[in-house]
Formats: C-alpha cells, sequence, structure tokens
C-alpha cells in the first residue's frame, strides 16, 4: 500500500491563492484596463466638461443643427439595420441550426463567415461597384425596364443600411445560433404531435426561449452599429454622417476636441442606455448566458 | 516504487512563479507605455510625406519620391488625409506625436499652418542652397518667414462630361444656374474656403471682393445648390471616381483630377472661367520625428528642375522652379492654371482667417 506523505502546510496546495498572488495574476488587466480604458475615459470627460465652455459644451453641441442631425440619423439608422440585421439573422441562423442538408448548412455558414473574413474597405467598395450610377444595380434594373433613368443609390442613407447590414449579419447570426443549438429539437416535433403547427410550434415553444438571444443579439447589433465611421462615409457621403465621422470632422477638419468630446460622451451615454435597458428586459444572468 | 514517490504539490511555488512573471508582464508593458519613443522613428531614413492622394499624389510619387528614395536611401512613406492638414497637424501636435514629415499642402492650409505656428523654419543652410534654384518668391510666405516652398498650384475650376449633359455651364454664374444648365453635379467639399469662394463666385462675386468672406452669402449660394448636388467630394479621388463612374456630370473639382479623369472619359470638356488657383507648397510639421530627412527632400526637389518640368506635363499643377519655361514646352506653359486666363489667385493667407468658420458652415449647410 502506497503511503502518502502529507504536505507540509507551507508547500501544500491551496484552492485559493494568496492576496498577494491574486494581485500579481490580475494586475496585467489592471494595467491594461487603467491605460486603455480608465484613463482615456477620464480624460474625454475632462475634455468634454473642459475648455472653453464647460458644461456648456453640451448645449454648443445641441445648438448645431447638424449635429442634433447627425446624433438622430446614427440612431435611427442603427436601429433600422439592427431590426433588419436581427430579423434575417433569426431566420439564417434558425436556418443553419434546423436544416438536414449540408449543402444548405454550407451555403449559410459561407455567406455568413464570409463577410467577417473580407476587410471592411473590400466590403464597402463592393457595394460602391452595385449601387454606382452604371453600377450592377442600375444596369440590370434598366436591362429590365423597372426604371429608365439610373438611380441614384450611392451616397445616400439607403446605401449606408445596406452596407451595414451586409457587414453586421454574422454579429447577428452567430449569438443567434449559439442559442439555437441549445434548444431541443423534440420540443417542435412535441407540439407538433400536439397539434400545433409548425409556425404556432416556433413561435410559441422556439421564440420564448430565444427570445433572451434575441435581445442579447439585438443589444450588441446596435452598440456596434452606432459606432460606425468608414461605411457612412463611403457610402453616405458628406451629407449623410454618422456622429463617428462627426467626431473625426471635429478632431481632424476644425479642431474642435471639446465638441469631439461631448459627441462620444453621448455616444456612450447611448449605447450604457441600450445595454441597461437590454439587461433589464433580459436580467443580467440571461443575458449573460445568451452572449456566451 | 521510486517512480511512486509522491513528490510534494508545488501549487504554492507555482503561484508564486505566476506572479513574478505576471508582475513582469506589467513592468514590460508600462515601459512600453510610457518609456521612450525611441524606435518610433527620427532616424532620418524615412520620410512620412502626407499629401493630397488621388493624381496630385500619383504624380509627386513617380516624379519626386521614388526617385529620391534611389538616390538618398531614405524611404518615402505616404499617408494620404485628402485635405484638412492644418487641423490634422494641430490635432497630433495637440497629442504630442506628430505622425507625418512633410506635407503636400495646399496654400490655405500652409497659411493657417504658419498663423497657428505650427510649421518648422527651413534653415539657413537649405535657404542658401536652393534660392538659386527656385523662382523668386517661391520660399513662402515671404523672405522672413520662410516656411514653405511653392510646388506650383492646383485650380479648382468647372468639368462637364458632354456625353451626360447637353447644355455645359461654362463659368461659376452658370454652374450655378441649374433651371438652365440641368445635370448632376459634384462640388468639392475638402476645403471649406474653396467650396465657399466658389459659391461666392457663382453668386456673382467679383473675385476682388471675396475677402472678408461673406459667409452667409456663400453659405446661401450653397443652400440654394444642394438639392442639385450628388456628390459633395472631400477627397480628389473621390471626385475622380464620381467623373469616371458618370457619377456627376456637372463637377468643380482639382484639375489635376479633371486633367487625369479626361484620360477615362475623353467626353470631358474642362472650363478655367472662373477658376480658383491655390498655391501648394512642401512645408515641415513643427516637431516632425524626420524633420532632416524632410529639409533634404526640399533641397533635392530644388536641385531636379527636369523632374518638376516631367511632373509638370504630367498634371499641369507647375511647381516652384527658377526659369522653368526652359525645361517646358510652349504648349504645356500655355496649358499651366497660372497662365490660364479667367483664373484668380486666392489670398491663401485671408482665407486661413475664416478657415475655422467657413468649416463650420460649411458642415451646417452639408449635415444640418
Amino acid at each position: 500500500m502506497l503511503r502518502m506523505r502529507r504536505p507540509t502546510r507551507a508547500r501544500g496546495w491551496q484552492s485559493t491563492f494568496s492576496g498577494l498572488t491574486g494581485l500579481g495574476l490580475i494586475a496585467p488587466f489592471l494595467v491594461v484596463a487603467g491605460v486603455f480604458i480608465l484613463y482615456p475615459f477620464v480624460e474625454l470627460l475632462r475634455t468634454a466638461f473642459g475648455e472653453p465652455d464647460g458644461f456648456g459644451n453640451f448645449s454648443d453641441f445641441f445648438h448645431s443643427p447638424a449635429a442634433r442631425r447627425t446624433l438622430w440619423t446614427t440612431c435611427l439608422t442603427s436601429l433600422i439595420v439592427t431590426v433588419i440585421v436581427v430579423s434575417v439573422g433569426a431566420v439564417l441562423a434558425w436556418s443553419l441550426r434546423a436544416t438536414k442538408s449540408r449543402l444548405t448548412r454550407m451555403a449559410i455558414a459561407l455567406a455568413v463567415f464570409v463577410p467577417l473574413w473580407m476587410g471592411a474597405v473590400m466590403k464597402i467598395y463592393v457595394f460602391t461597384v452595385l449601387f454606382e450610377r452604371f453600377g450592377v444595380v442600375n444596369r440590370t434594373l434598366t436591362w429590365l425596364g423597372v426604371i429608365d433613368e439610373p438611380m441614384h443609390l450611392l451616397r445616400t442613407q439607403f446605401a449606408v443600411v445596406a452596407g451595414m447590414v451586409y457587414q453586421m449579419l454574422p454579429y447577428a447570426v452567430l449569438p443567434l445560433y449559439a442559442v439555437y443549438v441549445t434548444i431541443d429539437m423534440n420540443l417542435i416535433q412535441a407540439a407538433e404531435s400536439m397539434g400545433a403547427s409548425r409556425t404556432r410550434a416556433l413561435r410559441d415553444v422556439v421564440a420564448p426561449l430565444a427570445l433572451p438571444g434575441l435581445l442579447a443579439s439585438t443589444v450588441i447589433v446596435y452598440v456596434i452599429c452606432i459606432g460606425y465611421y468608414l461605411t457612412p462615409v463611403l457610402l453616405g457621403g458628406a451629407t449623410a454622417p454618422f456622429t463617428a465621422s462627426l467626431i473625426a470632422d471635429d478632431i481632424f477638419n476644425l479642431f474642435e476636441p471639446a465638441q469631439a468630446a461631448v459627441a462620444s460622451v453621448l455616444l456612450l451615454v447611448v449605447a450604457g442606455l441600450v445595454i441597461l435597458g437590454g439587461l433589464r428586459l433580459v436580467g443580467k444572468e440571461r443575458m449573460r448566458r445568451a452572449i456566451g | 516504487m521510486s517512480s511512486q514517490r509522491m513528490r510534494p504539490p508545488t501549487g504554492h511555488r507555482r503561484g508564486r512563479l505566476a506572479a513574478l512573471i505576471a508582475l513582469a508582464m506589467v513592468a514590460t508593458g508600462a515601459a512600453a507605455c510610457g518609456g521612450s519613443d525611441s524606435g518610433s522613428g527620427g532616424d532620418s531614413k524615412t520620410l512620412v510625406v502626407a499629401g493630397w492622394g488621388g493624381s496630385f499624389t500619383a504624380a509627386n510619387k513617380e516624379f519626386f519620391y521614388d526617385q529620391f528614395t534611389k538616390d538618398t536611401g531614405i524611404k518615402v512613406t505616404i499617408a494620404t488625409p485628402g485635405g484638412g492638414f492644418a487641423a490634422k497637424v494641430a490635432a497630433q501636435r495637440a497629442g504630442n506625436n506628430i505622425e507625418w514629415d512633410l506635407l503636400e499642402a495646399p496654400g490655405g492650409d500652409t497659411s493657417k499652418l504658419v498663423l497657428d505656428g505650427n510649421l518648422e523654419k527651413f534653415p539657413q543652410s537649405l535657404i542658401d542652397t536652393i534660392t538659386p534654384l527656385v523662382a523668386d518668391g517661391a520660399i513662402r510666405p515671404s523672405a522672413s518667414e520662410p516656411y514653405y516652398l511653392d510646388h506650383g498650384g492646383t485650380v479648382n475650376l468647372i468639368g462637364c462630361n458632354t456625353k451626360l449633359v447637353k447644355k455645359c455651364p461654362t463659368k461659376p454664374s452658370e454652374f450655378f444656374d441649374v433651371k438652365n444648365f440641368p445635370g448632376t453635379r459634384g462640388i468639392t467639399a475638402n476645403n471649406p474656403i474653396f467650396t465657399s469662394l466658389f459659391a461666392l463666385e457663382g453668386d456673382g462675386v467679383d473675385p476682388k471682393q471675396f475677402f472678408p468672406v461673406d459667409v452667409n452669402r456663400a453659405m446661401n449660394a450653397l443652400k440654394k445648390i444642394k438639392p442639385n448636388v450628388q456628390v459633395w467630394s472631400t477627397s480628389p479621388a473621390q471626385m475622380q471616381q464620381a467623373v469616371v463612374d458618370g457619377e456627376v456630370g456637372i463637377m468643380q473639382a482639382p484639375n489635376t483630377v479633371l486633367v487625369s479623369a479626361k484620360k477615362q472619359v475623353p467626353d470631358l470638356k474642362l472650363f478655367w472661367d472662373g477658376g480658383l488657383l491655390f498655391d501648394e507648397g512642401w512645408c515641415v510639421p513643427k516637431g516632425a520625428k524626420n524633420k532632416t530627412a524632410a529639409f533634404e527632400f526640399v533641397k533635392w526637389y530644388a536641385q531636379h528642375r527636369e523632374a518638376q518640368a516631367k511632373f509638370t506635363e504630367k498634371i499641369y499643377s507647375g511647381t516652384g522652379g527658377r526659369d522653368m519655361q526652359k525645361y517646358l514646352s510652349p504648349d504645356v506653359l500655355e496649358n499651366l492654371p497660372i497662365n490660364k486666363t479667367g483664373v484668380t489667385l486666392v489670398d491663401g493667407k485671408a482665407g486661413a482667417k475664416q478657415q475655422q468658420e467657413l468649416g463650420k458652415e460649411l458642415r451646417e449647410i452639408l449635415v444640418g
């Protein structure tokens, strides 16, 4: 029989680290968080409430119709994109989960993953080629006789929405798919065996189970959307900016850091409110589970 | 049984080791964040040039940057912010991180940069070397303030694609007359002075009365034409793309853009009447990491008038060299922006004083 020597107390294994060890392990995170999150955030607030007008910087911001319109456009366009992306994403993710055909699964997976692999500029350039005056869309519609004159598609809000939807789709599909795989498919069969139609089974059985995931995806997509910069600049042009391009304009063209900081704080507030709203609706635990 | 002899658990030691590694990482990270930036440049073997982009920068690369690298071994990296040089340099200085060593910037920006004290003064040795090689007055804004070297000029003029437009506007007042001259329009909006002065011209203001800019009048003219403007370009490359793709039939754009686009759009006609000429200049932002290399480039540029001639022949922009008529054909000379009738040389210094105000108002018109 093997005799085990009892470990001495000083060298013994402990399930918890000592305070110093714990502090040492968490130190890199604290430094990174301090340098890259906390310090910039404090600087941001200092600039927003600093020179030239302190709190008045915020009233200066809202005094400008351009700034007000930009903030409104950002929030509204992001909402439209979110609704489309989550709706389409929910269907795509469910198809990915439910289909038995390998071909369909591969096709959907490719459609979802390819945008993730492509560079942002490349993705936007694709839409430029599609939407330009004599681009693919206008040529096709003219050829089909749907329109007589080429439509104005590029540098419009429509182009921005289309570009953003394409880029954001994976951010809705992936978390939703992660939620759907936790749903037992037998539940649908059980509902159907009790007389429910497929639509009713999806509505009454799948939807309630997927709701936290849907809401979590909505929050993720919306919060990412409001920070968009490149797509509105390149597909929307100078007359359809997002708040991020307003911030860039304030810093790099007008050199008004206070106004840029105010716009950034407002974006943070919007994002914060959306996240809080999501948490309130879904609950902290379910939201955490839905995000994975 | 020796192989089964159990060694005392070393969890605590591993914990200490982990803590040590973590602390070392923190120390390394802190050093990287707060340490010196000696590795970030300043070796004078690289030169970061910021420019317009599009055909102007492409021609600079073809005739100057590539050859300069071959001759000196100094690698040139090109950044193309597309405009707004003065504000961007101010932002970089405020952030204590000057990213560019040399600018190919237009008059409005160079004047604003001088006004804000954001440029390096040319060293006396450089001035002594280049003075015999550059035209009188090419070191600007004045002999006592040697901050930038003339690099020709760009004219914002009217272009018209006759394939898309039946009746072309030939001057700014006709450009702004959307009723009698219908067609999709594009206006250059990457410099508020360019855009505002063009609007004033369109509203009938004589170029002699440009300054101080009547902001309300300029903005009202832009507001009126806005529904007919499809592209407000924020970079020359953007306008070039819009012209080549036929997105706009009538446009106000830099001559470099239009001359380049004409190769792909043979039906493009240029109208110089009411053209606004802004001088371009080579200047070095204050605190540039490789300012020695930047001044070396300025000297090299002045010493290579043949290269300047080839550059001029390519995009008709002009350069700052002395006696350039010896290097250029009469045809090229005749087509230089400065020699075109109806073209006005804009007072960049006067414009710089209102640049901020005009920038804000223009944004209100475009977005508000």
